[in-house]
């Protein structure tokens, strides 16, 4: 495979809080902040980041917004949280939970061909706007929904790995997979509490480990 | 599965830019808070299709072959690792399709240690997608801006690395939509 034609850089990266069950500061019962909100605050940190601004184009990822907030036409929110993008290229990129990577992708095309030398990008969702059982239904759009939805359980998407899950145990045995998969589970949340944007940076169970090798409930997701 | 074993549903951001050389100079950034993108591995399964094997994520395995290929890299030069773990067996089955562990081994690798912060591949050190969360649309922008913070010392726990080079994998779908990305210091 060829080397890239030119070098490509990655800088100015800023992350908002990922917000949601498990933060101090999150609670259903009252209204959420605004995805405008998210938007703004990781624009102004990126270009924070820029002696000048020299942006040439800018690139929006965002997988269900157009359901969980009823709201298209993403790139038209480019202007408005990065001023420098006004009269310039703008585009909306959608690949599922792989969003964020393809619009990356999407803007090395556009340097490698010249067209532009510096491209912003961003990526957001606000999946909090539904109840968790409604967004597993919108987030099944993922999968090809007119065929799966149907037989795929009432939250899609762990039903979906969790027969990935079944299989695996199966060809390679329960237990020993099983203490891998809470080992896993452990050390992403001891890394998440050395994250102060994690969304599980203030969970302190003590017993990770433990808790994550709870044995699965085929009726309950959701411990009962 | 348990619900432990879930990203949470999330609301959330991250950014960063995409620059030439030329570029960063007319923003005014200095290379080294920047890291160099050397490759990018894309790859697309048929969504209609079910998985040919549910133990195997093969376009995550295409994907992540062709980024090294093209970085020139091995992957046992990979300092740190940013894996899609959208469910733990997602993680399982990742580190097995990028070849650090054989097929139904990556248990025992996780077990073992290799995973952590101080084993010989650090991985998810944000927390991943389980730990840092999941709003879809823009984790894959989350990824890339902890791999640049971790190679440039900006991460909130930064670590020494054994090797300048970072991975990551974002993947859409039942392993659909896929881009695996290899990051250098700047």
């Amino acid at each position: 495979m060829k080397k890239l034609r030119k070098k490509i850089y990655v800088a100015a990266g800023y992350n908002t809080v990922f917000c949601g069950p498990g933060r101090n500061e999150f609670d259903p019962s009252k209204p959420l902040r605004p995805f405008e909100d998210y938007l703004q605050e990781t624009a102004k940190g990126t270009c924070a980041q820029l002696q000048q601004q020299a942006i040439d184009e800018g690139i929006i990822g965002s997988f269900m917004s157009g359901r969980f907030l009823k709201q298209a036409n993403l790139p038209g929110f480019l202007p408005f949280i990065v001023p420098e993008l006004h009269n310039k290229p703008c585009t909306a990129v959608e690949g599922a939970c792989g969003t964020g990577g393809r619009a990356i992708a999407m803007a090395m095309r556009s340097v490698l061909s010249d067209l532009s030398d510096v491209v912003f990008v961003v990526g957001f969702e606000m999946q909090n706007v539904v109840k968790s059982v409604y967004g597993s239904d919108i987030l099944a759009g993922a999968a090809y929904y007119s065929k799966e939805r149907k037989f795929g359980d009432a939250f899609f998407f762990p039903g979906i790995f969790a027969k990935r899950a079944g299989a695996y145990f199966d060809a390679y045995g329960e237990p020993a997979t099983r203490q891998g998969m809470a080992k896993w589970y452990e050390q992403a949340i001891q890394n998440a509490r050395k994250n102060p944007k994690a969304q599980e940076y203030q969970n302190t169970t003590k017993d990770l480990f433990g808790l994550a090798m709870t044995p699965p409930d085929p009726e309950h997701l959701f411990p009962t | 599965l348990n619900l432990y074993d879930c990203s949470k549903i999330s609301d959330g951001a991250s950014s960063l830019i995409i620059a030439s050389q030329e570029g960063l100079k007319k923003c005014g950034i200095d290379r080294s808070v920047a890291a160099e993108v050397i490759g990018l591995g894309e790859a697309e399964e048929d969504i209609t299709a079910p998985p040919a094997d549910p133990t195997a994520l093969r376009t995550s395995a295409f994907a992540a072959s062709k980024a090294l290929e093209q970085a020139g890299i091995t992957k046992e030069q990979v300092g740190t690792l940013e894996l899609h773990d959208c469910f733990t067996i997602t993680a399982l089955l990742a580190l097995e399709a990028l070849g650090y562990a054989k097929k139904g081994e990556a248990a025992q690798y996780i077990l073992e240690g290799n995973t952590a912060p101080y084993g010989i591949l650090p991985t998810n050190l944000s927390g991943g997608l389980g730990g840092f969360g999941h709003p879809t649309g823009a984790t894959g922008v989350r990824q890339l801006v902890d791999l640049l913070h971790q190679l440039t010392g900006k991460a909130a726990h930064t670590i020494s690395l054994k090797h300048p080079f970072g991975l990551m994998l974002s993947m859409g779908g039942n392993d659909k939509t896929v881009t695996a990305l290899v990051i250098t210091k700047g």
